[in-house]
């Protein structure tokens, strides 16, 4: 039995063989890639110093990177986890592509830390010799224990869909048939199934939001846990979390508008939906200039002698440029375009969140190397210096173009819009609005 | 033994962290199987 | 247990260079090279920096030899994620260099920027190539993992060992890094700073004493007598 969706045919259509376009854009994505992965091979072999790291910046572009791909990923889960919570019913036919923006940036977080270890292949190391007092073990257990979840989450509101993939695409390659036999675990659309589906991701919901909480608080307290100035503040949890689910939600918004495109999904991706997280963009907007005010207003008025090198540094000094774009990318522009201009307008919505997500790697760049640059004995030591090398750009390029490419195969193999969730029936079941709130195992 | 050494050698014991990983991931991984099992379970007397 | 301290006098300083010669041949730092010092990268264990104070023509400059502080309570050991540094049971900080994982978060956490990473495999020129110190346990450093003062261990366990095989006690005075053993102007003193009869504890509780950044409670173990 399958859910009845009168789009069925609309949002099944996008999978089919590749075309030669499909090809066309694996193959550049690939190559991007590739070129990436021998960037990171020749920097293991000569060692860092291809990049432009060094004493006292020993973190750059890496961590930027892993910093900001932790925060896309929280787009998923803020779309599909914390609006189920608050019972968001427009949410639905965007929960898919959200989520697999988690799915497809969390493992190039990942691979950003690795890209940024000296001895990646005592990454083990971890596990075998780990000691919990380390901000990284923390790091390893958020992000480890987010990126599982966020698998099984995705997996399990995917397991429906793989299903009617399996009975409806019956003219797909053998390989496709077999693979979708063998992911659907033999789901046969139960009545019960869907109930007990439910009532798992709503538990599952809960665990998620605290988890999504979690990861990014703990990820910026790799730099917080130290007493480098402009990092040892308690807001910079706060501040990154806010950060992630702002450049989450923007990233939302570019992967809808490409897919609504391409895949000439209009019917299902409608404007309202775009409406809805115009709404949601301009409070995270608002959200993060407050922070960005609260936390420099309290440094700049303390006026401690350290902090205020790496104030002044940001506001007039050598970052200033990009300190003062990036409140531009952030807040200024994209809050204007966000308030007059993106109310029914896709363009001017992806223009707002594109600036947001630039503006928001710029951010995590401005907190993480302004600080490195002028460490505590800078009187004594010297302004540092860094301006990363192609390795790093090549290695950076490589990961986004490596999430692409993930994203765009798994749009070509399932529906990005879950079906069973948009249906109008469900088998035999109520729906959504009918159901009884019950407390459900939360995992774990 | 008392309580504030315990807790030192909790953070502090290298292995201890890894071992609190992999009993996280462990845990983690047999409550989803165990939730798929009761899902796709649904409906099958 | 003896907790080792050091204590500089600045007075005595005068930023020779000699102390940040002797850490090299001592303890094998690779030479980094002209070009990739500019960028940051060179690896001194031991570095004499110039702190001053105030413009042209009224300016007042402090010579600052800064080995590694070996914290009592070490920012950069708490977050070490595999325990590939970690303070040993005499207070020296010192690296796991088969362990360490090159996260470098400890470089970062150290608020003295005096650890050092091993951008490159180790390089020497052929002249010094053959000047290295034979001892085992100053071996070339890898690339990728981490590297520090350690106040010559090497020489504190050879000390220990001479002792034994002479069959007497170890004496805290029977052991001295290099940097201290090669001061010109003998402004070093190294030694036992638990014990109350030692120079070196006397010297740290001279009124002219003071240790850098000591406002964040890192508590190190190297001494500085005020200029003046």
């Amino acid at each position: 039995m399958h859910p009845e969706n009168k789009h069925e045919k609309l949002i099944l259509k996008p999978i089919h063989r590749p075309t030669t376009s499909d090809r066309i854009l694996w193959f550049i994505l690939g190559g991007i890639f590739l070129l990436g992965l021998s960037a990171w091979v020749r920097q293991y072999v000569i060692g860092l110093g291809v990049t432009g790291l060094n004493r006292p910046v020993y973190w750059g572009v890496y961590i930027t990177n892993f910093v900001f791909f932790i925060g896309l990923a929280h787009s998923g889960t803020f779309i599909s986890a914390i609006l189920r919570i608050a019972g968001q019913g427009w949410r639905k036919p965007l929960t898919r592509a959200a989520e697999a923006i988690t799915l497809f940036s969390l493992p190039f977080g990942v691979a950003s830390i690795l890209a940024d270890m000296g001895r990646p292949e005592r990454v083990f190391n971890i596990i075998f010799f780990g000691r919990y007092q380390s901000p990284i073990l923390w790091d390893f257990t958020a992000v480890g224990l987010y990126f599982l979840s966020s698998i099984v989450f995705f997996y399990l509101s995917l397991l429906p869909d793989i299903a009617l993939c399996r009975d409806r695409l019956t003219n797909a390659p053998d390989w496709q048939r077999r693979m979708y036999e063998i992911l659907a675990l033999g789901w046969q659309g139960h009545p019960e199934q869907f109930h007990r589906l439910e009532k798992v991701l709503d538990g599952m919901a809960i665990f998620m939001t605290m988890l999504v909480v979690t990861v990014h608080t703990v990820v910026s307290w790799m730099f917080g846990m130290t007493l480098q100035p402009g990092w040892h503040t308690a807001l910079i949890g706060p501040f990154f979390l806010l950060g992630a689910i702002l450049s989450g939600t923007a990233a939302v918004v570019i992967a809808l508008a490409i897919l609504r495109k391409v895949y000439k999904l209009e019917e299902v991706l409608h404007i309202g939906l775009f409406n809805s997280i115009r709404k949601l963009l301009i409070t995270f907007t608002l959200g993060w200039i407050y922070m960005m005010i609260a936390e420099h207003l309290t440094i700049g008025y303390g006026n401690m002698k350290e902090e205020m090198v790496v104030l002044l540094d940001k506001f007039t000094g050598t970052y200033a440029t990009i300190f003062w774009s990036m409140a531009l990318l952030v807040f200024g522009l994209p809050v204007l375009i966000l308030i007059f201009k993106a109310k029914n307008n896709i363009g001017w919505m992806v223009t707002a969140s594109i600036l947001i997500n630039i503006g928001m790697w710029l951010e995590r760049y401005i907190v993480i190397i302004p600080s490195e640059v002028s460490p505590r004995l800078l009187p004594v030591m010297g302004q540092g210096i860094y301006l990363p090398t192609a390795t790093e750009w090549l290695i950076t390029a490589a990961w986004f173009a490596g999430m692409f490419l993930l994203y765009t195969t798994f749009t070509r193999f399932f529906p990005i819009i879950p079906i069973w969730e948009t249906a109008e029936h469900l088998p035999e079941i109520e729906p959504e609005g009918a159901r009884v709130a019950q407390t459900a195992p939360t995992g774990d | 033994m008392d309580i504030s050494s315990l807790v030192y050698a909790f953070f502090n014991t290298p292995g201890v962290g890894g071992a609190v990983i992999l009993t996280i991931f462990t845990g983690a991984c047999l409550i989803y199987v165990y939730l798929t099992r009761w899902i796709l379970r649904g409906g099958r007397k | 247990m003896p907790r080792w301290g050091m204590v500089i006098d600045l007075d005595k300083c005068f930023a020779c260079q000699s102390c940040t010669a002797a850490c090299r041949m001592e303890n094998n730092t690779p030479i980094a090279g002209p070009d990739q010092a500019i960028l940051g990268r060179a690896i001194l264990w031991n570095e004499v920096l110039p702190f001053l104070e105030g413009e042209y023509p009224l300016v007042h400059a402090t010579m600052i030899p800064r080995p590694c502080m070996h914290c009592d309570n070490p920012p950069c050991t708490a977050v070490c994620p595999v325990r590939a540094t970690y303070k040993n049971e005499e207070g020296i900080v010192v690296v796991d260099y088969q362990r360490c994982i090159g996260c470098r978060m400890c470089t970062v956490a150290c608020p003295y920027a005096i650890r050092y990473f091993n951008w490159f495999p180790p390089e020497w020129p052929q002249a010094l190539k053959q000047h290295l110190n034979p001892d085992p346990e100053v071996a070339p450093r890898p690339k990728g993992v981490v590297e520090k003062c350690t106040f010559c261990i090497q020489r504190l366990h050879r000390a220990r060992e001479k002792a034994a095989a002479e069959g007497r006690t170890f004496q805290a005075t029977d052991y001295m890094p290099a940097c201290v053993q090669t001061c010109t102007g003998h402004a070093r003193y190294f030694g036992d700073l638990d014990d109350p009869n030692s120079l070196v504890s006397k010297l740290s509780h001279s009124p002219r004493a003071f240790r850098l950044l000591e406002e964040l409670g890192t508590e190190p173990k190297v001494y500085y007598l005020k200029q003046g």
